[in-house]
């Protein structure tokens, strides 16, 4: 065991650091590669848990409470009635706390014990990673995990690069490049050299900016920057890389890794937040009541207690005691007294702050979040990933989301592109038609996929069900060929074969993934490329084109075209793009074609599939040479290169001929539009937030029904200038108002008209901020730079909040978080974010509720989330059913809660009045002690558990059920004070009817029974047998557990008080034989009848009131459930299908590229492409896997680092930290 | 192992399912009982309740109302001469000089059957203060053998006097009331003086559990209670019934004590006390007219239920009442407005 902490040392300015040189390095006392994320060892777990248990105000209140109570002067209880609960409370935490860091210690040990090699003394050695220090030198192999932040020295690679995945730092799965120094990579393998290398060092210090590095090295009389791109970060893992060489700069928690780690946002709920409130009212109303108790004590003290002190002397401390041992006044005496009192009033009523009610809470919440991680309903058998609860504190909120923000891709869409239809020569294909020609529904039964299985390279994940075009292939229809030639060929996709021979592709958008892997079971195998050639299979003959020239994509140009020389010489340009773009570039022949393809596109656009038109062109030699030069000149011009060269793609790209067009379908992900209508009918507001391109996210947002053909107006701001802007918000809001003024007249003439003014009030509220179903708001990214300055930010509030949904295209992980955090702020309503990506973090942290969508490739999202699912569509599931039923739980239990302490405590203030304001207590102090442990909280906490209202069908069938959590109807400060003083009055009927019953009371052989202990134990049984009923009359859902608890609660009390006071069990103590002698009596068997009678008669009068006549959609549907159970448990009525398609719809194109700029430049400049022969003499052949160009922003494909010019254009951790401070 | 080749395992992975059970408690579909508060079991339910307690409380009124009771206060009772007894005894109990005596006459109107009880009433003595309740040693009551220093220090100011532990320490003990009665019957030729039993007056429990003597010698080191006139272990020591009843406290500071029974063994009183003339000769002795406490002695005759207490009778009587007519106004709200 190691201690985990040291003493602060000074701060460091800059890092020196010299290689192989530890004597030098020690003297700066960096820190190790140890990493400690436990809090505690053996030693001080106990003093130091307890430490921190106490600041929670909750226990160092008790803890007052307790030291109050030892002062005898004071002290109106035993101190063990407060200690009893305490110790019980502190050792559950403790016990919590102790696991959780255990685990943290297997999990330390496990990462501290990974061994690597390091160099020491010139020779490789195999160490343990807490034993790594900076100026170390480790040697990597493949696949091994970083150990530290290290400075790369030489790798085993070509051009002294690395391959790095970075998925546990920020969630990208791509590989990422590193490049060592040129210099310090003609070391190599050489261990003599390296372990001789002693450059020095200056470099800044540990900081958490994962895409930022500075610093300078000598070396040899030489100096050299270093940046980003030679450093490899702890967490990374080695890939495609056989071995390589790095000086340890960062070691353990300076590690950029650990840096970034452990800074998570403490989430809290709004009922956390009332709670807190609450108890502080609770708080005052106990000072008060203490005050007026000690006011009257005063008056009681000088009136009667200073003449009581016939046969009770005042204490000798007080003034004027008749004992005469000190003097003073009467009133000086009654004020020491009745100040006394004070404290005493404080530790007698303290019970209203019930100990025990943060453990309930956190108890319902945990077993709340165990139902989430065990429900069958939310696994996805694909991923084998079950729902996760990964925070426990958060659960009841679920049920009062109000606003959902989420991501798209991967959120929404499953990012699978799946070929669906095409257009090839004017003949439209991918519809399966029957024998008459006409089309056949894709369902489970048929028809048939198309059998591609005679092509060896086929994958059996791609269907398509049109048989028509496989005859067409087949029958060697020539413009069917070329159609699939252009989309083996026109692509910048990587090809790997895998050892065991199957061939994989690597796309840098899945568009182009979906159209080459299409060609490829069509018989047309895109196999492999060198920087000058592609080779292709088509039907089992293979044929080389060569590469002529990559007219690559960018956003400008939509689209992208390869120059090649097929093998018989033939030079043709191929191109595909948006048919906007292509059309205008159309040689007048294809005009009827054109027209016809178009006609084809409008009918795939309708089906929300994204379309891309295809066409090519021949090149004469002389034209393509002459072509090739100025080509050459603009691209090495070293002014506006990009102009340039895009003036110069322009021209060669005219004249073009078409062939046809692709038809993508964007996957949606199982289930989403019925989840989104779903969630929408239940008030909650869905707003889209994507990287993606406008006209693609308008497009999802209308197959997944967000967006609806019968919605008035989509509203779109997408100006640029301030200015602009605001006039298109503006415009739109006044058509709102506009809309809404006559909306009105009409809604209330329906109304009038239904004439159901009860039915329709949880229906009219929804609506409350007007007629929101007719219209949406899409903004772009660079609208919403201008959206959220201070003076624009509130209009965008305005109209995003009148819109039924908003979609915001091209936003920043920044802005994402900045839209949610303008609702967070600005509304009380409850926000909840859901994201599968890195650049989803951001707003999942802002969120109050994040959601991750968890199996997907990165871990990022779901590191940062509350809640982890692994489809879009459990989220229905999460909110609906547990987030309904947590928050029914939670508002039942803590009225509840309050309302039986409220109920116990105040006994004592009504025997104040009778006990000349002594401090006396009513009750026994053992039952004070067990009461809330034993008699009272297990039936409310199984509530807490098990209870609710309709079941998971009805929910989900009757998604209105939801709307009392979003409005924060079921617990409120107004709910809270109805419960309060529900216990006032219950403590007022449990005092006063064994008053009236007991006040002379005698047994019937003549001993008198009222004495103190048998009315307390009158009063206590009551009492208990009340609060349980109470808790019987709240309890909707009775499994056996609730019928145990509730009923058990009751009768363990009987038995325990009899068995407690029974003779003999505790010596001596004042209350033996009274539980025989009071349950014997049959007054007080009478007097508890009616007591209970007298308490529970109103509520259930007042709950067949509420539910008979003001019927609450919830009893409603409770009555309906029970009315189908008795009649036919299997005639469950099926869930209505929402219609998927629209039947019309105006035609949106759909570009099927994404926004970045492609590979073509890497392809050509061949900096990555390896030659196989190189890596022959490797025994493990190391596999070339995608590889994305590293540039300064470590934006990822889902970074969306907008080609606009954004203003603040920064790299994505920089925002955050701007964003932050912002905060 | 640091190193992980794609397609083996990760570390800690399981081959199994992550799969949750399909449990009906996992998956929350424990059967269970969904009651409604419909029309169908309220209305029922509020009528039954009322049916049954008007009945009930009628029972229990009668009850009540057939025990006989009498009670007089005796407070501003004065001696032969004509005095106030209470200011003759002034506001201290020991002082024998002290003592007065006065005598009331009762008449009782009716003849008291059965079982007759003497209690002795107090108002505003707040035997339920904080402090009073505490001030006592309850091991020294069960006749544990406790060294002066050991005594409860609740006990003070009656802890200790001179060097010696008081027996029994504590403000209860010291203040126990020490009026006694004697009750004559006038009715008939001769006055017969009412035959009073001291034993079986205080709770089986306590005569038997809770107060025990100690060794005959652990009374040497112990001394009586200030207000005391003689040792506790001259009148039967923790064992004395009326020490006893005295020292469990009333609940409320009106209470009534039991004093005595009637001892219906002479011929006479066979058949409870018959209506006519008591006299009752009081020795006065207990001060609480300085706190505007009252004494009273009260003659009573119990039922099943206990004493005479109206309260539970008229209490059902009226909830009965309130259940029909809730009931009623119910009905017609549901057959009016309910669903």
């Amino acid at each position: 065991m190691r201690a985990c902490w040291k003493e602060a040392k000074p701060p460091e300015i800059e890092r020196r650091i010299k290689a192989n040189n530890h004597e030098y390095n020690a003297q700066f006392e960096y820190a190790d590669n140890y990493i400690c994320t436990s809090k505690y060892n053996i030693a001080t777990f106990i003093p130091k848990n307890l430490f921190e248990q106490f600041q929670r105000i909750a226990n160092a209140y008790f803890l007052c409470l307790l030291i109050l109570q030892l002062i005898p002067q004071i002290s109106s209880l035993p101190y063990y009635s407060t200690v009893v609960p305490l110790v019980i409370v502190l050792t559950m935490s403790a016990t919590k706390d102790a696991i959780d860091d255990v685990r943290r210690h297997i999990s330390d040990a496990q990462v501290n014990n990974r061994e690597s090699s390091v160099l020491r003394s010139g020779k490789l050695v195999q160490e343990r990673w807490h034993k790594v220090i900076v100026g170390d030198i480790i040697k990597m192999e493949n696949n091994q995990f970083v150990a530290a932040d290290l400075l790369l020295l030489s790798t085993s690679e070509p051009n002294s690069l690395c391959y790095i995945e970075t998925a546990e730092l920020d969630g990208e799965t791509n590989l990422k490049v590193r490049q060592a120094l040129v210099d310090t990579a003609a070391m190599g393998n050489n261990e003599d050299l390296i372990g001789k290398f002693d450059a020095e060092l200056v470099c800044e210090i540990p900081n958490n900016r994962l895409s930022k590095f500075e610093g300078t090295m000598k070396w040899k009389d030489n100096k050299y920057s270093l940046d980003n791109d030679k450093l490899l970060l702890r967490g990374c893992v080695l890939r495609n890389t056989k071995w390589c060489y790095g000086l340890v700069i960062f070691a353990g928690k300076d590690t950029k890794l650990m840096m970034n780690s452990g800074k998570t946002v403490f989430k809290r709920t709004n009922i956390d937040r009332l709670m807190n409130v609450l108890i502080i009212g609770i708080f005052i109303f106990l000072l008060s009541i203490c005050l007026g108790c000690t006011i009257a004590c005063g008056i009681w003290e000088t009136l009667l207690g200073y003449r009581f002190q016939v046969y009770l002397p005042w204490e000798s401390f007080v003034p004027n005691t008749s004992l005469g041992t000190k003097s003073g006044s009467t009133a000086e005496g009654a004020t020491v007294i009745s100040l006394l009192v004070f404290f005493s009033y404080i530790i007698i009523l303290n019970t209203v702050v019930p100990i025990s009610l943060y453990v309930s809470v956190e108890i319902i919440r945990l077993f709340n979040s165990l139902w989430i991680n065990w429900d069958n309903k939310m696994y996805y058998k694909k991923k084998d990933t079950p729902a996760r609860a990964r925070t426990t504190t958060l659960n009841e909120e679920l049920g009062q989301i109000e606003y959902i923000f989420s991501d798209k891709t991967g959120t929404l869409t499953q990012n699978i592109m799946e070929f669906r239809k095409c257009s090839i020569n004017g003949k439209s294909y991918g519809t399966p038609i029957d024998r008459f020609g006409n089309p056949i529904a894709v369902t489970d039964e048929g028809p048939l996929k198309v059998d591609f299985s005679e092509n060896p390279y086929s994958e059996n994940n791609f269907e398509f069900f049109d048989h028509t075009l496989q005859d067409e292939v087949r029958r060697g229809n020539p413009k069917v060929h070329q159609f699939f030639l252009l989309l083996a060929l026109c692509h910048t996709v990587m090809p790997e074969e895998k050892e065991d021979g199957v061939l994989e592709y690597q796309a840098q958008s899945p568009d182009e993934g979906a159209l080459v892997s299409a060609a490829r079971n069509f018989g047309f195998v895109f196999k492999s490329r060198t920087p000058k050639t592609i080779t292709i299979l088509i039907h089992g003959n293979t044929q080389v084109y060569d590469l002529l020239c990559i007219l690559d994509f960018d956003n400008v140009r939509k689209r992208m075209s390869v120059i090649v020389r097929d093998p018989k010489g033939k030079i043709q340009l191929l191109c595909k793009g948006a048919d906007t773009v292509i059309n205008e570039r159309l040689h007048p022949s294809s005009a009827d074609l054109r027209e016809l393809t178009n006609h084809h596109l409008n009918e795939f656009a309708q089906e929300g599939l994204r379309t891309l038109n295809l066409a090519f062109k021949d090149i004469a030699e002389k034209e393509w040479e002459a072509w090739q030069i100025k080509h050459h000149e603009a691209s090495i011009s070293l002014e506006n290169r990009d102009e340039k060269l895009s003036a110069v793609y322009e021209e060669i790209e005219k004249n073009l001929n078409l062939i046809g067009a692709t038809a993508i379908e964007d996957k949606l992900q199982d289930g989403v539009p019925e989840t989104i209508a779903n969630l929408a009918l239940a008030g909650i507001k869905i707003w889209v937030l994507t990287g993606d391109k406008q006209e693609t996210a308008v497009n999802i947002g209308y197959s997944c029904q967000l967006l609806t053909d019968d919605m008035e107006e989509v509203f779109i701001i997408d100006a640029e200038e301030f200015k602009d802007v605001e006039i298109q918000m503006k415009n739109a809001i006044k058509q709102i108002n506009e809309s809404k003024k006559t909306m009105n007249h009409q809604e209330e003439g329906v109304r009038v008209a239904n004439g159901s003014v009860t039915f329709s009030k949880e229906n009219d509220n929804v609506s409350l901020e007007g007629n929101q179903d007719t219209f949406a708001l899409v903004i772009n990214g660079h609208s919403l730079v201008h959206c959220l300055m201070p003076d624009l930010e509130f209009v965008l509030l305005e109209l995003g909040c009148s819109c039924k949904a908003v979609i915001c295209c091209r936003v920043t992980p920044l802005q994402k978080a900045l839209v949610v955090d303008l609702i967070k702020r600005n509304k009380k309503s409850i926000t909840l974010a859901i994201g599968d990506g890195a650049n989803d973090v951001s707003m999942i942290k802002t969120a109050h509720i994040g959601v991750g969508i968890s199996g997907q490739e990165g871990m990022q999202a779901v590191l940062a989330s509350d809640f982890s699912i692994s489809q879009f569509r459990y989220l229905e599931k999460l909110l609906l059913v547990h987030g309904r039923w947590s928050y029914l739980r939670m508002c039942k239990f803590l009225k509840y809660f309050f309302y039986k302490n409220f109920a116990f405590t105040l006994c004592h203030f009504w025997f104040a009045f009778f006990c000349g304001f002594s401090a006396q207590t009513l009750f026994d102090p053992y039952f004070i002690s067990f009461y809330n442990l034993f008699f009272s909280s297990l039936p409310i906490l199984a509530l807490g558990i098990f209870d609710q209202d309709v079941d998971e069908y009805y929910s989900f069938r009757y998604p209105k059920l939801y709307y009392p959590g979003l409005v924060n109807l079921l617990f409120n400060k107004w709910v809270f004070i109805f419960g309060a003083v529900e216990g006032i009055i219950t403590s007022i009927v449990l005092f006063f009817i064994p008053y009236g019953a007991f006040h002379w009371a005698v047994s019937p052989w003549g001993s008198d029974l009222a004495d103190q202990q048998s009315f307390a134990t009158v009063v206590s049984s009551c009492l208990v047998v009340a609060v349980n009923l109470r808790c019987a009359l709240e309890t909707a859902y009775w499994t056996p557990f609730n019928h145990v608890v509730i009923w058990g609660s009751i009768i363990y009390y009987f038995c325990f008080f009899l068995l407690m006071y029974a003779t003999g069990v505790i010596w001596y103590y004042q209350y033996i034989g009274v539980a025989y002698a009071v349950f014997a009596s049959a007054n007080f068997w009478l007097c508890l009848l009616l007591t209970n009678v007298i308490l529970i008669l109103p509520v259930v009068a007042y709950k067949f009131y509420m539910t008979n006549i003001r019927t609450s959609l919830s009893d409603r549907i409770r009555m309906k459930q029970r009315l189908t159970k008795s009649r036919s448990k299997t005639d469950l009525p099926v869930r209505r299908q929402s219609t998927l398609r629209r039947s019309t719809r105006s035609m949106r194109s759909g570009y099927a590229f994404s926004h970045q700029s492609g590979f073509g430049e890497l392809i050509t400049s061949g900096i990555n492409m390896r030659e196989r022969a190189r890596s022959n003499d490797a025994k493990t052949p190391v596999i070339l896997t995608k590889v994305k160009k590293l540039d300064g922003a470590s934006g990822g494909k889902k970074m969306a680092v907008s080609p606009t010019p954004l203003k603040s254009n920064l790299p994505y951790e920089e925002e955050m930290i701007i964003y932050s401070e912002k905060l | 192992m640091a190193t992980r080749t794609p397609g083996t395992p990760a570390e800690g992975e399981k081959s199994t399912s992550r799969r949750p059970k399909d449990t009906k408690f996992k998956q929350q579909k424990l059967p269970a009982w969904q009651p409604i508060l419909t029309a169908g079991t309220v209305l029922p339910a509020f009528f039954a309740i009322g049916v049954a307690f008007i009945p009930l409380g009628a029972v229990l009124y009668v009850t009540s109302d057939n025990v006989l009771e009498y009670k007089y206060d005796y407070t501003k009772c004065t001696n032969s001469a004509g005095e106030l007894c209470a200011d003759v005894i002034g506001n201290y109990t020991n002082g024998t000089s002290n003592s007065c005596s006065c005598s009331i006459s009762i008449e009782l109107q009716t003849d008291f059957k059965g079982t007759v009880y003497m209690y002795y009433g107090l108002t505003n003595f707040y035997q339920n203060h904080r402090r009073y309740v505490r001030s006592r040693d309850d091991a020294q009551l069960h006749g544990e053998t406790i060294s002066v220093s050991n005594l409860n220090s609740d006990c003070e100011p009656y802890k200790t006097s001179g060097d010696k532990g008081i027996a029994p320490c504590g403000a209860i003990a010291n203040s126990l009331f020490n009026d006694s009665y004697q009750l004559t019957y006038n009715g008939g030729t001769n006055s017969t003086t009412v035959p009073l039993l001291f034993t079986n007056i205080a709770w089986a429990s306590d005569r038997e559990e809770k107060f025990k003597n100690p060794s005959p010698s652990a009374w040497d080191g112990l001394t009586h209670p200030p207000n005391w006139k003689y040792n506790a272990s001259d009148y039967g020591g923790y064992k004395n019934e009326s020490l006893i009843v005295w020292m469990r406290t009333a609940a409320l500071p009106t209470f009534r004590k039991l004093h005595s029974r009637i001892d219906h063994s002479v011929s006479t009183f066979k058949e409870g006390l018959p209506k006519g003339k008591y006299t009752v000769d009081i020795v006065y002795a207990y001060p609480v007219t300085s706190f505007q406490g009252t004494k009273s002695l009260i003659l009573t005759t119990t039922s099943w239920l206990g004493g005479k207490n109206p309260f539970l009778g008229i209490a059902y009587l009226v909830v009965g009442c309130v259940c029909i007519l809730l009931g009623v106004i119910f009905l017609i709200i549901h057959l009016k407005w309910g669903r």
